[in-house]
């Protein structure tokens, strides 16, 4: 039997707002920073990925004939080599094409590994708080006072060189800043009544934390994700301009920055050139990270 | 003679992001020295816009337009930056609602009050510093000289908003302004605070104008009366005039949705206002009530409505004539009168359904980064039984430990001491499922109580899935059921939480608690962070459907009003401890503990002209985890004796239906 | 408050411990020391030999014991490479380092904070707007590629700046504002925040309603709240510019700490580098130990009960 309150009550009510993914898409539309940088990231990922199909030549092909060719705006210049040769005779701008697959696959592959492990201690410190939580932050303590360069720059060293080693390594660095965000809101997000509610329906702890809590971080750890990356994309070039990164003759932009040193007053585009890619590159990622946290930022209530 | 403020067709228009959007429409008041003036509405009514207009605090990019807006001599409109500068804080005062987050907490209370002073006046700090000695001993401060070097912290909801008031007296201000002052403090200072600024007024003969979502508030303390309703003032008057004759089918609405203590018959529903309050951002052509209205004529759709004069000071605002709406016993959908049955079907002879043996609860708790750990009592010794059909009401103050008992009922907390028994087991040897089949719970705050990233129909579907009820087409079947039920639209199955208001998303919280069939739920004040006109379609539905299901509920509130409507018995709780138990009827018509008539003392029923009660309770409530020696309630006691002071009281029945635990009652006991 | 400290005191202890723990183990598993120490080409003999001679064939832990009694007593052990006691080359290089961390600290606070608290004024406003995009395109730009570009510029297009070498304040000019600039971006955004947020807050509403002019609210009552936990975060800054320094000084070739580490890595100079590494933590944790008694004792919340 229904009171004719609750009748009217149905008649009256409306929605007031729209579904999360509408809201997102609509906000998505208007969000100039996060366009750009989604463009930008979508092409490097896919120059990076289809590499062979877009640099002209073999970047590891040398040609001493051939050392030095000016890029197509200067003298003396070949339209073979657009941008010209480096002191190897290798084509600059297939090498430059094949150092973004260096970039976003240590960029990608180390922002993974760190998130891997950075969620899983956040969420487990987070959620059942106590001695687990206390250890977690006396380890927490432990990694940022580490000289993450340095020691980064010794292990890479030491092992010895290659993509994997520096994905590990810089992947079991960086786990910083995904533990201190996943913790503040798991925490945040266990006080919350539909936790309590969750619990009280018969959830276990399991289910509460990938059912219930896990996919309300997902937006925030996406955001720390491309801040991450953007990080370690630096740190590798970083690495490898002074020579403890990837090793010649694979193709990196500080790698090329390195190799360019020496003629940089003579060729300044050299030097140029691949930091100009890294700097799009990286301000692409931090624009699209930033974009994403505006993006699934909450509205304030009505 | 004309009034101190005047207030004359003020509109304030925000800029949002979207647009523009008007939050105050038309809206005219008076106040003079000595006068108080109670504006009431909802949220979204906008009557802190209002007064945040006339001391021009709104954000940048606003525009106030008026056809007067003046205090005294000064006209508020055209007044410059400076100008209003100075006279805020100086003749116009602003007492805002929260204490705790008011007042600077890196200042000390001295600074903080002097530095007022000493803006708008010369004077040297020693003369400014002996006036907020005077003045915090005004306001009824102890010790008033060593507070000047006390931080806010250090100080009590209580004590903040009487360190507010004072501060904002220091430069003698003519009109004070007061937003929800007493919202966030417990329902025992409330009175305090109110009649604190009732006596000061007299003093100090000042304009007031409180502000208030509480009608009982405004109605004891208000000489005249604006009801405010989306935006525009719906209503206005002499108090006396307003509440016992309204006009305007809102004011009616409202004043029938409010349970008042002794006028209610017991289980019978409460007259409620259908519908939503509506968002401001809509353009608004006619009378903004139409919607919800249930004498709506053509009339109110054909445009803006004005304020007609109803004689003896009062207007309203609506087409309809004071003839029209006087007819009829109510304008609204009609409160059904209980039968008072409530009362049967509850089998005091059985066995208890849930039960609390000597059940306590305590926290280790540390306070600040410097000392150790201090044991935190929030349950102490509790015993407690519920019978099938009851609704046992448990309330008190914030601190008295009801919510760490519900949490102990739900198996969401463990007792550190005795057990809790559901349906004869202990609830901690009942596996989660077991558990959850019997015993469910509605929580408070229909923002957080639901999973921001979860549609309705997967959250009510939830429990189903998790106790593998059925298939998925029968559990969808008895989703779809349940929301009829509870008066969800069953489109609603795909929405969000976002998108739904506050009433519905508790309607879903009690499809959520009820899918599973459970025998017990657990209401933790349910209807607190409800608009009033809500509250009552919840508190309706939750009786219906005890009737329906054959439920019974635990009820966590401080709200007297909801209990003793929807209440079979009543337990008070204070500081972790029961102090008094008894059938509904019997609690409100003879309380016997000393809290217990403090607390019912203080419970302000929209009765106009009654006054705000003197309630004495001297200090604050304590702090648990400083509990007194003895019995908890001994300082704040006017009847306590020696023993009160060394030896806690036992729970002793005074009658088969009625308990408490007090000294002085020993006598009695049986 | 003696209480804080003396626990504080003790968790730093123990971070350190752990710390040293974990940076032995790391770089004394992650290769063969004998191998490193012997170079490229030594035959396998000569390895054995100097794993002998260096005491390499000891067990792990021995060796980790013996090398935290160094640390204790101050005597920092023989560096292989440079061929010098450790301790020396520390102090050696040292000055350098921490001009350059000052300069940039220099930089750093007055960019950041300045730029932080305008930008929280009006928010979305232009200056709002600028300091934000200016922080995202400044993170953007690699530290070691900045600096070869202003070298190019300032140092040789117009011959400003010296580009190598730390013989006088002049050579330190580029480096500083190099290292500065690289955590402008987000000293900025935590001031701007925390301004934000504190100017949001009830207090300034009850500023306001007290008749206090906007400037007075900002100097009076809001900044001091803002800038609370703006003291660890310089405090940590500190500690970051020194790690930062391996590459500064190697663009710039000062010879401060940094490019010992640089130059120690390359030549495989483990009680080199295992000491920087432990030194620049130790730094990083007795500042941040200082900034969280400085925090505790600047808020009254933490100071009284």
């Amino acid at each position: 039997m229904q009171t004719t309150a609750n009748a009217v009550a149905q008649m009256a009510d409306q929605i007031i707002d729209l579904t999360p993914k509408e809201r997102l898409i609509r906000k998505a539309k208007s969000h100039l920073g996060f366009q750009f940088g989604a463009f930008i990231v979508v092409s490097f990922a896919l120059i990076a990925i289809f590499a062979p199909l877009f640099a002209p030549h073999d970047p590891f092909v040398q040609d001493l004939t051939k050392r030095l060719v000016p890029p197509v705006w200067a003298e003396g210049s070949n339209w073979e080599y657009l941008l010209g040769t480096d002191h190897l005779g290798r084509d600059y701008l297939s090498r430059l094409i094949y150092g973004a697959r260096v970039s976003m696959g240590v960029g990608f592959g180390a922002a993974t590994l760190g998130c891997m492990i950075g969620v899983t201690i956040g969420l487990v410190a987070g959620y059942l708080g106590g001695r687990v939580d206390q250890a977690a932050s006396f380890l927490l303590t432990c990694q940022l006072a580490l000289p993450s360069l340095l020691l980064a720059m010794a292990l890479v060293f030491f092992v010895g060189s290659s993509v994997i080693t520096l994905i590990v390594v810089l992947g079991v660095l960086h786990w910083q800043y995904y533990m201190v965000v996943t913790r503040t809101l798991t925490r945040q997000i266990r006080a919350l009544e539909y936790v309590s509610a969750a619990r009280s329906i018969g959830s276990n702890d399991r289910q509460v934390l990938f059912y219930e809590i896990l996919p309300n971080l997902l937006n925030q750890i996406i955001v720390v994700f491309s801040l991450e990356m953007a990080v370690v994309i630096i740190h590798e070039a970083s690495l490898s301009f002074l020579g403890v990164g990837v090793q010649p003759p694979t193709a990196s932009w500080g790698l090329m920055i390195a190799e360019a040193k020496t003629m940089m007053y003579f060729k300044p585009y050299l030097v140029v050139i691949p930091g100009a890619a890294l700097f799009l590159l990286v301000l692409a990622v931090n624009l699209l990270g930033d974009g994403i946290r505006d993006i699934t930022a909450p509205d304030s209530r009505n | 003679m004309t009034a101190l403020l005047e207030v004359q067709d003020m509109s304030v228009t925000l800029k949002l992001a979207e647009g523009e959007m008007t939050a105050v429409q038309d809206v005219s008041f008076t106040v003079d020295r000595g006068e108080t003036l109670g504006i009431v509405g909802e949220s979204g009514s906008g009557k802190s816009v209002s007064s945040m207009a006339i001391m021009g605090l709104l954000p940048r990019g606003t525009r106030t337009e008026a056809t007067t807006l003046r205090l005294g001599d000064v006209d508020l409109l055209s007044a410059s930056e400076e100008e209003m500068a100075r006279l805020r804080g100086n003749k116009i005062a602003m007492i805002f609602q929260e204490p705790m987050t008011s007042l600077n907490p890196v200042y000390t209370i001295g600074r903080q009050m002097t530095e007022l002073m000493q803006l708008h006046k010369s004077v040297s700090g020693a003369t400014a510093r002996a006036r907020a000695v005077d003045l915090l001993e005004k306001v009824g401060i102890t010790a008033a000289e060593s507070r000047l070097s006390q931080y806010p912290h250090q100080l009590s909801g209580g004590l903040r908003q009487r360190v507010m008031i004072a501060m904002m007296l220091m430069n003698d201000p003519e009109l004070i302004i007061a937003d929800e002052p007493t919202t966030a403090l417990d329902v025992t200072i409330q009175a305090q605070i109110l009649n604190l600024l009732k006596d000061l007024q007299k003093e100090l003969n000042v304009a007031l104008i409180i502000i208030s979502h509480d009608m009982g508030v405004v109605a004891r303390v208000s000489d005249k009366i604006a009801v405010m309703y989306a935006g525009q003032v719906v209503e206005t008057g002499p108090v006396e005039t307003v509440l016992r004759a309204p006009k305007h089918p809102y004011t009616q609405g409202l004043l029938e949705s409010i349970p008042v203590p002794g006028q209610i018959e017991p289980g019978g529903a409460l007259g409620s206002i259908p519908g939503l309050v509506p968002s401001l951002k809509t353009r608004f052509k006619c009378c903004r009530f139409a919607n919800r209205c249930l004498r709506v004529h053509e009339a109110c759709q054909q445009g803006p409505v004005a304020l007609q004069d109803a004689g003896r000071g009062q207007a309203y605002r609506c087409v309809l004539t004071p003839g029209t709406l006087r007819d009829g016993a109510s304008s609204l959908a009609a409160p059904e009168a209980g039968d008072g049955s409530y009362g049967t079907g509850i089998n005091m002879g059985a066995s208890p359904v849930l039960q609390a043996i000597d059940a306590g609860c305590t926290f280790q708790v540390k306070q600040g980064m410097f000392s150790s750990a201090k044991p935190l009592r929030a349950v102490d010794e509790i015993s407690l039984d519920l019978r099938q059909g009851e609704v046992v009401a448990v309330v008190g103050e914030s601190g008295c430990g009801k919510s760490t008992l519900a949490r102990m009922l739900l198996g969401l907390q463990e007792p550190t001491a005795g057990q809790i028994m559901l349906g004869g087991q202990d609830v901690a040897e009942l596996s989660d499922m077991e558990r959850s089949r019997k015993i469910q719970s509605i929580f408070q705050d229909p923002y957080s109580s639901l999973n921001p990233r979860r549609t309705i129909g997967e959250i009510i579907r939830r429990p189903l899935h998790l106790h593998g009820v059925g298939s998925l087409a029968e559990q969808r079947a008895k989703v779809d059921a349940i929301m009829e039920r509870v008066g969800l639209l069953r489109s609603f199955y795909h929405n969000y939480p976002n998108q739904l208001s506050g009433g519905q998303r508790q309607r879903v919280a009690i499809a959520r608690a009820l899918i599973l069939n459970p025998e017990i739920v657990v209401c933790d004040e349910p209807t607190s962070a409800l608009d009033v006109s809500v509250q009552a379609q919840i508190l309706n539905l939750l009786l219906e459907l005890r009737a329906e299901m054959g439920l019974t509920y635990l009820l966590i509130t401080h709200d007297m009003a909801v209990v003793e409507h929807i209440a079979t018995r009543v337990v008070v709780m204070y500081l972790g401890r029961i102090v008094e138990v008894a059938d509904t009827h019997r609690l409100f018509s003879n309380p016997r503990h000393p809290y217990t008539q403090a607390l019912l003392k203080s419970v302000l029923t929209p009765e106009p002209g009654a006054g705000v009660p003197s309630v004495d309770l001297g200090t604050a409530y304590p702090n648990p985890i400083n509990p007194p020696s003895g019995c908890a309630f001994h300082p704040r006691c006017e009847f306590a004796l020696d023993i009160c002071k060394v030896k806690a009281p036992v729970l002793e029945s005074l009658s088969p239906s009625h308990q408490s635990a007090c000294h002085m009652l020993e006598k009695e006991m049986v | 408050m003696l209480q804080f400290i003396l626990k504080r005191l003790a968790l730093g202890l123990a971070v350190a411990f752990t710390v040293s723990l974990a940076t032995f183990l790391m770089l004394n598993l992650a290769a063969d020391p004998a191998a490193m120490v012997a170079g490229e080409d030594a035959t396998q003999e000569a390895i054995e030999q100097i794993r002998v001679q260096y005491g390499f064939d000891r067990p792990l832990y021995v060796r980790f014991l013996e090398w935290l009694g160094q640390l204790v007593t101050g005597d920092f052990g023989d560096s292989y490479y440079w061929k010098q006691p450790v301790f020396d080359l520390l102090i050696d290089r040292a000055p350098v380092t921490l001009t350059l961390a000052a300069g940039a600290l220099t930089v750093t606070i007055s960019l950041g904070l300045t730029l932080g608290v305008l930008a929280a004024l009006k928010p979305n406003g232009w200056l709002d707007r600028f300091a934000l995009s200016f922080g995202t395109a400044a993170q953007a730009v690699p530290n070691f590629w900045f600096g070869l570009i202003l070298i190019i510029l300032l140092g040789v297009t117009f011959p400003i700046f010296p580009v190598s070498g730390d013989s006088t304040w002049m050579h330190f000019v580029l480096p500083c504002f190099v290292l500065g600039t690289s955590a402008v971006p987000q000293v900025l955004r935590l001031t701007r925040t925390g301004m934000i947020e504190v100017l949001g807050s009830d207090y300034i509403r009850t500023a306001r309603a007290k008749g206090f002019r906007p400037r007075q609210i900002l100097f009076r009552h809001a900044l001091r709240n803002a800038l609370l936990p703006i003291v660890s975060v310089i405090t940590i800054q500190i500690g970051y510019k020194l790690g930062g320094s391996v590459i500064t000084e190697s663009v710039f070739a000062l010879n401060g700490l940094g490019r010992l580490a640089y130059e120690s890595i390359l030549g495989a100079d483990i009680p080199t580098v295992q000491m920087l590494v432990f030194f620049f933590a130790l730094v990083f944790i007795i500042l941040s130990i200082l900034g969280d008694i400085l925090n505790a004792w600047l808020d009254p919340r933490m100071r009284v009960e």
